[in-house]
This record gives structure tokens, sequence and C-alpha cells, in this order.
């Protein structure tokens, strides 16, 4: 019995081991870590870098925080007009989805076989799993389709493929680097880079780094403006507008264009 | 070094090209110098395809209107089209109505179906407006190509019963003399139907003018101006005080473009007679209104929208 025991404890700590080991072999670097959002923000490109089994594919996925999302579905109204219907919450949404290749996902989808489920855990459609839907209506799965179409309209869901590249593969390990783009159409907050290395038909490791989105500048000052003193804000809007209105008005009146 | 191009935007949290912007705004600008409507119904979906959201377009193109309205106000007035007496009148009454119309929205939606009876109003509306319009404004300039005949001495009883109202003034720069209480309780009316259908109103206040209140088409475009000018200033305080929805930076910019646009409009209007912007304007109100009526019946890309947008 306590052979069996010490044995049953040396198997554990080698296969600790081996997970360690694996921890090991994937090494991630993110740069920028911070996106400052100026007046001239138009989106940028995270840069993520490191390496990876050499025999793995890398996906990499830029997410924003889980967020909750009220909405109408649309349908048909007696037959004729499409009118917003029924109500729905979804639950757990991330607010920002980009997920990166280096190849097409579709074509990986053909051609990977056993790592097509792992592929497929890691694409938008994933996300489903991790959403929960409130309606009072009953197309719970045409409405997850038309989220995705949503975002992805808004350009915050998005799957891109050709910006991750390989370096040659040394020593078991091989690098990559992912261009991800990242849109213009972005909230400061939290957001994360998580890598995923597949290979043997599953995830075989994860890493993820933080990234820091702030409002910088202006577009900072004239937020805490508008959240923090919103009738204030309200009043300088109006009166700022009249001013310039005047103010074109007597251009215009100035330079005579009757 | 380059000039950029792209302005982010904190409060509608994407950044936008500043020359689609500008020339949006021109181009609102424009049709609300000429016709004294508003623009709103042209400038929110607009600036939704160019990614603002739905609740920040509407708010942020109500404090815009405060600008181009001022400009437009301001030039009307120096051309003798404004009419402030009417304009107050029909403004308390706009104010009441407004009122009253936030509370009757309430109801409609906790009885359900509110968002289609809206669309079919406006759609209705529009079309008989539109309509009624264009056709009459084809007839009197038709008329005017051919006029032999003497011009009818008889009243018609709309204008019997006017006349009967108590408490008539005598509104000088519209030329003609009303009861208090006409300008009053059709500002109250347009004040609900704006506040149910979620307009500002120029579309329906307009038409009021002309056909209910007989004012000469130069005068109403001024006046609704004026009377726009605070209807949206209040929208644009309340908007920003309780929904945090008024994207300044969006709404000076879209300002430069319209009140620009807004005074070219004054003075193209000018050289426009009234049946001719009255058939322009009808023209504008029927493509409007097949837009919304295409929107109805057409599936949309995506069957799903965010709560509070349009």
């Amino acid at each position: 019995m306590k052979t069996k025991s010490v044995l049953l404890a040396a198997l554990l700590c080698l296969f600790a081991g081996a997970r360690v080991c694996a921890q090991d072999t994937i090494r991630m670097t993110v740069t920028p870590q911070v996106i400052d959002i100026g007046a001239f923000y138009n989106g940028t490109t995270i840069t993520a870098t490191g390496t990876v089994p050499a025999d793995s594919l890398v996906i990499v996925r830029f997410l924003g925080d889980s967020c909750d999302l009220h909405m109408k579905q649309k349908g048909k109204l007696f037959g004729i007009m499409w009118m917003n219907l029924d109500s729905l919450i979804f639950k757990g949404v991330p607010s920002v989805c980009i997920v990166s290749s280096a190849q097409d996902f579709d074509q990986l989808a053909n051609q990977a076989g056993t790592e097509a489920s792992a592929i497929a855990s890691l694409r938008l459609s994933s996300i489903k799993q991790n959403t929960r839907i409130e309606s009072n209506g009953n197309n719970q799965a045409e409405a997850f389709e038309e989220l995705i179409k949503l975002k992805s309209h808004e350009g915050l869901y998005l799957e891109t493929s050709g910006n991750i590249s390989y370096g040659e593969a040394a020593e078991g390990q091989k690098s990559f680097r992912a261009d991800i783009p990242i849109p213009s159409r972005l909230a400061p907050g939290s957001y994360v880079v998580e890598l995923a290395a597949v290979s043997g038909g599953e995830i075989v490791v994860r890493s993820e780094q933080p990234v820091t989105v702030n409002l910088v500048g202006f577009p900072a000052l004239l937020s805490r403006l508008a959240f923090g003193h919103a009738a204030l804000y309200g009043i300088l809007a109006t009166v700022i507008a009249l001013l310039a209105g005047l103010a074109i008005g007597m251009v215009f009146d100035s330079k005579g264009a009757h | 070094m380059s000039i950029p191009l792209h302005l982010y935007l904190p409060i509608a949290g994407n950044s936008v090209n500043l020359l689609a912007i500008l020339g949006l705004g021109g181009a609102v600008g424009l049709l609300s110098g000429i016709f004294g409507v508003g623009g709103g119904f042209l400038m929110t979906p607009l600036l939704i395809m160019l990614g603002i959201p739905p609740t920040v377009a509407a708010a942020s193109d109500s404090n815009q209107i405060v600008g181009a309205s001022t400009s437009g106000t301001l030039a009307h007035f120096r051309l003798g089209n404004v009419d402030f007496r009417m304009g107050w009148l029909l403004l308390i009454g706009g104010v009441i109505g407004g009122t009253a119309g936030v509370q009757i929205i309430k109801i409609l939606r906790q009885l359900g179906n509110a968002d289609f009876l809206i669309t079919v109003t406006y759609v209705l509306m529009l079309g008989i407006i539109g309509s009624y319009m264009f056709t009459e404004s084809l007839q009197a300039m038709r008329k005017q190509k051919t006029e032999t005949t003497a011009p009818n001495k008889r009243e018609s009883i709309y204008t019997r019963m006017t006349r009967s109202l108590p408490w008539q003034m005598e509104f000088k720069r519209s030329g003609v003399r009303l009861s208090i209480l006409m300008p009053l309780v059709l500002g109250v009316l347009v004040g609900v139907l704006a506040a149910i259908m979620g307009v500002g109103g120029g579309f329906i206040m307009v038409p009021v003018m002309v056909y209910l209140l007989r004012m000469p088409m130069h005068v109403v475009v001024g006046t609704s101006l004026f009377q726009i000018l605070f209807t949206c200033i209040n929208v644009t305080i309340m908007q920003a005080w309780e929904n945090h929805t008024v994207d300044f930076i969006l709404a000076l910019l879209l300002l430069l473009g319209s009140s620009v646009g807004a005074q070219v409009g004054a003075r193209v209007g000018r050289k426009l007679h009234g049946e001719q912007l009255k058939i322009l304007l009808a023209s504008l109100v029927l493509v409007v209104m097949f837009k919304m009526l295409h929107e109805l019946l057409a599936r949309p890309d995506v069957l799903l929208a965010y709560m509070g947008g349009h």
C-alpha cells in the first residue's frame, strides 16, 4: 500500500512537472501594453511576439471585458412589417473580440483535422458557450448569430488571418509575431491579449497579457466633464453652439453675401 | 507633415473622418436653411451609418441644430422673415405638447407595440402632408401661369371658424390676424406628435404654419428655425444631463458644416418662389416617407437593435 502511494505521488509529480514544462514552452510579449486614446486616435496595432512549441498553431485573441447587452430583436408584424418585437439580454458578452490566425480559419477547419475542434473553441462562434440569453421570444439561436453580425458590423468582432508569422523552428520551439488590428471604436478599460497554442487536437498552452486603454488629453477632459458635471457640460455645449452659430452668421453678414 | 483627417469622439467612443462630418453637416444645413427644418430626420441615420451610436447621434444632432438654427434664424431675421410673436406662441404650445407627449409615449410603451404605432403614424403623416403639399403647390404653380379668373371671394368654413375664435391678434410679419389660441393649440399638437415620434417637429410645424396659420412660406421658414432653436436647446441640456449622450466635438464639427450650409440655404431659399419651396419640401417629405416605408417592408441586414436606439 505504501509502495502504491509513493508511486502515485511520483506520477503526480511527473504530471505536474510536464505541465510546468508546457507552461515554460510559451513566452509572449505584448507592445504596447497601454493604448492612449488622444484626439487623433483612429485605431492602432498591437504586436504580440514570443515562442511556442514548434509543432503548434498559434491563435491570438484581443478580448474586452464581459458585459450585458440589452437589445431588441426584429421580427415581422402581421407578416408584413419589420419591427422591434422581442426584448433580449445577452449576459457575459465580450465587448471586443479580435481573433487572429496565420491561416484562413475556414481553411484551417478543413485541413487541421483533429485541431478543428480546438480551433473552433477559439473562434467568434465559441462566445456562445459563455453567453447567456434572457429573452421573451423563442429565436435564441438566431439571436446569437445576429449579435455576431451586429458586432462584426461595428468592427468590434473580427476573425482575421495572415497577420501572424512564424520564425524558424529550433530546439522544439518556434518564434511568432502577431500584429493585431485594434478598432477605432474602442472604449477605455481593461483588455487582454490571449495566446493559445493548438497541437494534437487540443489547446496545449495558453498565455494572457493585460492591455489598458486610457483616454488622454482633450478626449479625457471632455469625458470627465460630460460624465462628472453633466448639467454644466450640457449648458456649455448649448452656449458654445449658440455663439458659434451667431459668429458664423455675423461672418456671412459682414461679407455682405446677399 | 500630414494633416490628421480623423478625430476621436470620446462620448461616441469612435473616431470619425473630419471631411465626412463637415460635408454631412454642410449638406443637411443647406436643407435646413432652405426649408426651415432641423434636418434630424436625415442627419441621425447618416451619423449611425458612419459608426456613431444611435442615442449619441440623435442627441449630438440636437446640439448642432442649436448652432445651425441660430445661424439660420439670424440670416432669416435680417431678411425680415422671422415672426417672433407667432414663434413664441408656437414654442409655448410646443413645450406643453412635448411634455405631454413624453408621458403619452410612456403609456404607449407600457401598452406594447408602441414602436409599430409610432412608425405607422409617422409614415402616414409624412405621406398625407407630402402628397397634399405637392399637389397643392403644383396646382398653385399652374394657376399662376394661367391666371385669368377672378379670385373666389367666398370664405371657407375653416376661415369663418378661425375668425370666430376669441383673443384675435395681429401678426404683422406674417400678415395674418388670428386668435392666439390657434398657434398655442397647434403648437401643443405638434409638440405631442414630435415627442411621440422622437423628432424636432419641423416637418410637421412647417405645413401647419403654411396651411392652418396661413403664413407666407418665407416667414414660415424663419419662424420655424426660431422655434426649433429653443426646442433643441431644451433637448441638448436634458440629454447631456440625464443620458450623457451629447458628443460636443461631433456637434461642433457638424455645426461648422451646417451653419455655413444654413446661410447658403437661406439665400438659395430667397431666390425660390414660395410654391417652388413648398414643392421641393413636399418632395423631400415624400422621399423620407418612402425610405421609412422601405425600412418597414424590407428585411433588415441585422435583426438586432440596441435598446434606446432608433
